[in-house]
């Protein structure tokens, strides 16, 4: 029972003390912060409004989040979310450019495009790392930034919009957006693919024997290999899940939120999606929750910034603290060592 | 054309300081078992209290010292959390890398913004005295872990902290040790690269270099001479990088950027299998009773 219970305090108490040390900041900045999370709480869910961009940001941030924890259930540490989005959000814009045809068909397409444009860009890390042992933390960040300025060349270059200075791409005609599903919000079906997704991912790890050997593979190598398991095709396969999850957040973003592909559109949705896998402990319920909250920070973060004197990267450094809070485990640790303590009293 | 190679290689020395002094700091770290991939958060850190300081103080050596101290302190909590709670050390580093993100750019818009340095360091027949102090360090560091006892020591740890323990030498210790060096090394890249390189802090200003000094240290095989060849490869790939996009040709300036990056992964690639690996790199140290 205090092991069930642990399940859900543990990550409270890491949110808990995350915001307290942001508090720290906040006071050191000169603002109260209690007014600046009251703003902050407001902004993510004060009008019906703030309540479906709060979902909007969920949506993007759960399936980067679900490209971690694909990966990390393999073993592997992807932090390379960021790039395979800008990777996907390219893909995805190609076809809407490129591909004239009925708006259903080529959304689709373009979704299909941003699935297997992250995926390849993930697989790339995989083959390299079966390959050539290549540490996958560098290879990922190196080619974020990679991705980063391909972008950045793309749309400033090849598929600029020409009748505009700006780094970004003519905007898409509506019937390539994807729908709003609640009216009068900008909630859109990129929500309840972003669930389908997770719910594909609970049932290929529980019920799938692909998914039970994935994570043979993540829990010990060798066992693995004993079991006949093969490591690195397994590599191989969570790489290029992981890519196409993060990829699809990126075609998501593009066609259902910005409508067209910006120079830096990515806007560290990647590095949210870490925090998104570790607090919902790389479970596709946990991380529906997670992102639930990272998405109320980044919407309630935009509200801080514009209505206090708090920049809203307090928001990204409160993200920071509770993926290092979730880490130490604080509740479980401490609770540990007061239960020793007490066997201690009673056995001296 | 003799000039223009010497002006190169002048610049690619330059350039490379910075990441030399991160690379050492790494260096340092994983040669007693601890992967640092928070390097980049321990970095950006250094930059921003290196301008802070220097600013304040008008002088560039104590604006370096101080990021020394506060990232040396970081160090030291990174190895607190790693040693004392067993933590995942990539996942950590790469969340201090964050942390270092967030709160360097939080605090720079709240406080610091377009702030100046001031001054910077004395140089030297043409180069920065940090360069010379850099290159020093690799000497000396080679000294330290091949002739000394605290580095036989400390690569021992690295190797098979079990031993080391049962001939009575504090793993613990040896690692704390460390991270505080490590962490202080890599703060004061961060400060030579906002105080001596440029002379103001701007946000994310480190651009990955925290990685790259962790390939550097891979392309050199965890030895101090070796880092160096890493770090000047790649000083190569950003020199070249700055006058491709100086050039203003036909080679697009997005390529020119990602030169490093791609450099990077390439040396992985080719140097990742040669490269043993201390056996007791990332391994959480659990003392027997």
């Amino acid at each position: 029972m205090i092991k069930k219970s642990s399940k859900v305090l543990e990550p409270i108490t890491s949110i808990l003390l995350a915001f307290l040390v942001g508090s720290l900041v906040i006071v050191l900045i000169g603002e109260d912060p209690l007014s600046t999370f009251r703003v902050m709480f407001s902004g993510a869910f004060g009008s019906s409004v703030n309540i479906s961009n709060t979902l909007v940001k969920t949506t993007t941030l759960t399936l980067s989040g679900l490209s971690y924890a694909f990966a990390f259930r393999c073993g592997l540490i992807n932090i390379g979310a960021e790039g395979q989005m800008y990777i996907g959000a390219l893909s995805a814009s190609v076809v809407v450019l490129f591909m004239p045809g009925p708006g259903f068909l080529v959304v689709i397409l373009a979704l299909l495009a941003g699935f297997l444009g992250g995926a390849i860009w993930g697989l790339l890390v995989g083959v390299l790392k079966v390959r050539f042992g290549a540490n996958e933390v560098i290879t990922t960040v190196m080619l974020n930034y990679a991705a980063q300025y391909l972008i950045q060349w793309a749309v400033c270059g090849p598929i600029q919009d020409p009748n505009s200075n700006a780094a970004q791409t003519v905007m898409f005609e509506d019937t390539y957006w994807m729908h709003y599903i609640l009216p009068g919000t900008k909630l859109h079906t990129g929500f309840l693919l972003m669930i389908l997704s997770l719910v594909f991912f609970g049932i290929f790890l529980w019920k799938t024997a692909p998914g039970f050997g994935m994570q043979i593979v993540g829990q010990n190598n060798q066992a693995a290999a004993y079991a006949g398991i093969s490591v690195q095709k397994n590599t191989l396969m969570a790489m290029f899940m992981a890519g196409g999850f993060a990829g699809l957040a990126g075609a998501i973003e593009v066609l259902g939120v910005q409508h067209r592909l910006l120079k830096g559109m990515a806007s560290n949705f990647g590095f949210d999606g870490i925090a998104v896998a570790l607090l919902g402990a790389n479970h596709p319920v946990g991380m529906f929750l997670s992102g639930i909250l990272l998405g109320a920070m980044k919407s309630g973060g935009n509200a801080v910034q514009m209505f206090t004197r708090v920049p809203s990267s307090v928001v990204d450094l409160i993200r920071a603290l509770v993926i290092v809070f979730v880490l130490i485990n604080v509740l479980s640790k401490v609770l540990l060592q007061v239960k020793k303590e007490k066997g201690a009293t009673i056995h001296g | 054309m003799a000039d223009s190679i010497i002006s190169f290689l002048a610049a690619m020395i330059r350039y490379s300081t910075p990441l030399l002094f991160v690379a050492l700091g790494v260096l340092v770290m994983e040669v007693s078992g601890i992967v640092n991939m928070g390097a980049e958060g321990m970095m950006i850190i250094g930059c921003l209290t290196g301008v802070v300081v220097t600013h304040h103080l008008n002088n560039a050596w104590l604006g370096g010292l101080a990021a020394m101290l506060v990232a040396g302190l970081f160090g030291l909590l990174f190895g607190a959390l790693v040693l004392e709670f067993r933590i995942n050390q990539t996942v950590l580093g790469v969340a201090f890398n964050l942390v270092g993100a967030g709160l360097t750019t939080t605090l720079n818009r709240a406080f610091f913004d377009g702030m100046n340095a001031g001054t910077t360091y004395g140089s030297f027949l043409g180069f920065p005295i940090p360069t010379y102090i850099a290159i020093g360090l690799v000497i000396l560091a080679w000294v330290a872990m091949y002739k000394m006892k605290i580095g036989v020591q400390m690569r021992s740890v690295g190797e098979n902290p079990v031993v080391v323990e049962s001939v009575g030498i504090s793993v613990k210790k040896l690692r704390y040790i460390a991270c505080a060096a490590g962490g202080a090394l890599v703060g004061f890249g961060g400060a030579f690269l906002s105080t001596g390189i440029l002379s103001q802090f701007t946000e994310n200003m480190t651009d990955g270099r925290g990685f790259i000094a962790l390939a550097a240290v891979t392309f050199g095989k965890y030895t101090p001479f070796g880092t160096l060849g890493g770090v000047l490869v790649f000083g190569i790939g950003e020199t070249l990088s700055y006058r491709l996009q100086a050039g203003g040709g036909a080679f697009p300036y997005e390529f020119a950027l990602m030169l490093p990056y791609i450099l990077t992964v390439l040396a992985l690639c080719a140097f990742s299998r040669n490269a043993k690996d201390p056996a007791a790199l990332g391994v959480p140290y659990v003392k027997s009773h």
